[in-house]
Formats: C-alpha cells, structure tokens, sequence
C-alpha cells in the first residue's frame, strides 16, 4: 500500500513542525488568528460606520439647522450694540462650493434672544442660473413671527416672494438670477420686521458681482440692525 | 512539570523520568496509538514501548521538542504493531488516510527517510494554515470533523484544503523525480 510509504516519511519531519501542530498550538494558533480577524473587521466596521456618519452629516447638517429645535447657533464673536449683538459671517469673495453666511444674534424686547443666519451654500453659480439665500431663525418664543422684505435692485430679478414671513424657529428662501454686465454689482436688502407697524430689526445686506461668467456673493455680506 | 525538568530526570537516571511522562503526556500519546491501532491493549503496549525508548534514548539525546519526540516513537510502534497484522485487520483511519495519500506519494521503494527530508521541505513551504491541517489529519490522524472544530473551519472546507495540498504535494513530488 503505497499510503505506508508516506507514514513511515512523516517521521523525517522535524520535531518544530510537528511541536508546531499539537493540538494546543493548533487551537492557539486560529482562535487567535479569529480574534485578529474579528479586530480588522470591528475596525473595518467602525471606519465604515464613522465615514457614512459624516457622509450623512455633511449632507443633512443643514437640514438639522433649519428644523434647529435648540442647538446652539454657530460660533459667535461679535460686538455689543445696546441691546443688540451683531456677528457678521465671512466677508470676501466666495468661491464655487463654498459656504457664505451671517450670523445675527438679538435681544428683543423682554429679552427675548433671537438669532438670524442668512447662509448660500453654491456648489455651481453661474449667469443665468437661479441664486438661492437661505435664512434661518432660532428663538424661544415659537409665536414669535418675522416679516424678511426684499428689495431687488436692477439687475437682480427676484423669483421668490418679495415678503415671507416666518416664525419661532423656521426657514425661508429668497431666490433670484442676474442679469449684470460683467464687472457690474448689485446689492440685495433683506429687512427683518417683528410685526407689522414696528420699527424694522435691521436687514441683511449683501452685493451679487459677475466676474466671467460666475456669479459671486461678495462683499462684506451683513447685518445691520436698526436704530 | 515542565519538559526540562522532566529531562533533567532523564539525564539523573531517576525513574520519576517515566511517571512524570506518564502524567504530562500520557494521554496524547494514548489517544493517538488508539486511533492507529484502534485496540486498547495495543495501544498501552505502543505507550509502554514509548516510555522505554525514550528512556533508552536519553540520554544521550535531549530533544528540544520533547511531546514531538515521544509521538514519533509512538507513532513508529503503531505503525510496527499494523505492519505484524494481516492487511485486513488494519485500522479504518489508516485504510481511510492510506487512501487519501496513495495518489500524492510514490511506491514504497524503501527511500522513505528522503521522501521524510523532501515531505519536512515541502511542509515549510506551505502556509501555516494549511501546514497545520495538513500535520493534524496525516500526522495526528484527526477526523476531518475534529479538526474542522479546532480550526473553526467547515469540514468541507477542511476537505477541500487537504486535497489542494496533496495535489501540491504531488507536483512537488514529481518535480524531484518522483514517479507517482
């Protein structure tokens, strides 16, 4: 049987190899290559899991904002007016896909703090395509509700509502195209009001310039609040 | 005790040698003269022949790998009690492993001690997985169901290893001349 040949050749096999394969060895040897294995995986796992956190992150955060129920407003350094704090956001040209914003933070009477965010997230802003603004408001008082009135000026053509209102913490939007010459700018005015009658919170500024064929949100885009 | 002291023992000629043998390794080396010879009494013979070997062998020999040594010996009695029987009173383990192997290894032509150098040359080229399912089921003779439990692996998938390394075994064989 020519099996027999090779039981007797495995005693030619040297001693380590075969101290190597008692059972004791043995069974070290894949539990502890299982438990390596279960390491990679439960790191793998985790990068996965922590990749599709800020994936999903990045894509919903402004949602969360615009249903913001009490989460803190964005970093605010700003200076005191009276009553009032007004922090204004990055000044300067933005480019593709960057985000724009102002932060507005208020006192109102009774103290009532209030905080504003105009933001422009613009993956592709071109002439000809349509501009979106978004502002977001973030207050205590759920009954509280705000009058934002746009003022287009030439060479801006508002496609949303010129007054929306909103109220405690909500959103809105104002869109709108440009039909500037190159090198020319104009300045867009959004007025907050509280309520009908009163004196205005103060506007959101902030200039459309076209350079080439892009558009830019430009120029010191603010918050200034009324007397 | 560990394999140094028991050694030691050996080398004073002190026949606590035997009994500290006994303790630490008897059981393995039972078992597997059983699986061999698949009978009780042949088996303690092998085991009893294993601790008189050993003690006839060191010193002056010291192995560095001491159960590996005492499984060899044993193994070699086993296999010398099957050859004394007649073919069909051989073990279905050796009948079942015998058939596995016949068609990787060569006719026995009594050069058995360099097919072991080429089969040790072979082994450590393997990967360690397969190294050491392979030593389980032709070395220690385990079930494929045994070592599938021990691996953490399917008994197919144990099945399926051990005939990819005979295959290489096989080839490697040829490539040193050998006719299969």
């Amino acid at each position: 049987m020519k099996g027999q040949a090779l039981f007797s050749a495995f005693q030619g096999i040297g001693d380590d190899l075969i101290a190597a394969s008692e059972e004791s060895a043995v069974r070290h040897h894949f539990v502890g290559k299982r438990k390596a294995f279960r390491k990679v995986l439960g790191m793998a796992a985790m990068v996965i899991l922590c990749v599709g956190f800020v994936l999903i992150g990045r894509r919903f955060l402004p949602l969360v904002n615009m249903e913001n129920s009490g989460s803190a407003a964005p970093p605010l350094v700003g200076e005191s007016l009276g009553s009032s704090a007004v922090t204004e956001g990055e000044t300067g040209n933005y480019g593709q896909g960057e985000v724009w914003h102002v932060d507005a933070q208020l006192s109102l009477d009774g103290n009532i703090p209030l905080s504003l965010h105009m933001e422009a997230a613009r993956p592709h802003l071109a002439v000809g395509e349509t501009v979106t603004v978004d502002f977001f408001t973030e207050t205590k008082d759920e009954a509280l509700v705000l009058t934002f009135d746009t003022v287009a000026p030439e060479g801006l053509t508002l496609l949303s509502e010129p007054t929306q209102t909103v109220s405690g913490q909500d959103r809105l939007a104002i869109s709108f195209t440009a039909e500037l010459e190159d090198g020319e700018s104009a300045t867009v005015t959004v007025t907050v009001t509280v309520r009908e009658g009163d004196a205005p919170l103060g506007a959101f500024t902030f200039s459309v310039t076209r350079s080439g064929n892009a558009l830019l949100l430009s120029n010191d885009p603010q918050f200034v609040p009324s007397d | 005790m560990e394999d140094e002291a028991i050694l030691d023992l050996y080398f004073a000629r002190d026949e606590a040698a035997i009994t500290a043998t006994s303790e630490k390794y008897g059981k393995g080396l039972s078992s597997l003269a059983y699986t061999i010879t698949e009978d009780r009494s042949d088996s303690e013979e092998c085991v009893s022949d294993t601790y008189l070997t050993a003690w006839n062998k060191i010193p002056p020999t010291r192995p560095s790998y001491f159960y590996a040594f005492l499984s060899k010996i044993t193994r070699f009695l086993a296999y010398g009690i099957l050859d004394k029987r007649h073919a069909g009173k051989r073990s279905g383990v050796v009948v079942e492993l015998t058939e596995e192997l016949a068609a990787s290894i060569p006719a026995p032509d009594g050069t058995e001690n360099e097919l072991g150098h080429l089969l040790d040359t072979f082994l450590r080229t393997l990967d360690t997985d397969s190294r050491l399912i392979f030593l389980r089921r032709y070395y220690w003779c385990d079930p494929v169901e045994t070592i599938a439990t021990l691996t953490g692996r399917s008994p197919a998938g144990i099945t399926s290893l051990l005939f990819r390394t005979r295959k290489k075994l096989r080839r490697y064989l040829e490539q040193e001349g050998y006719t299969i």
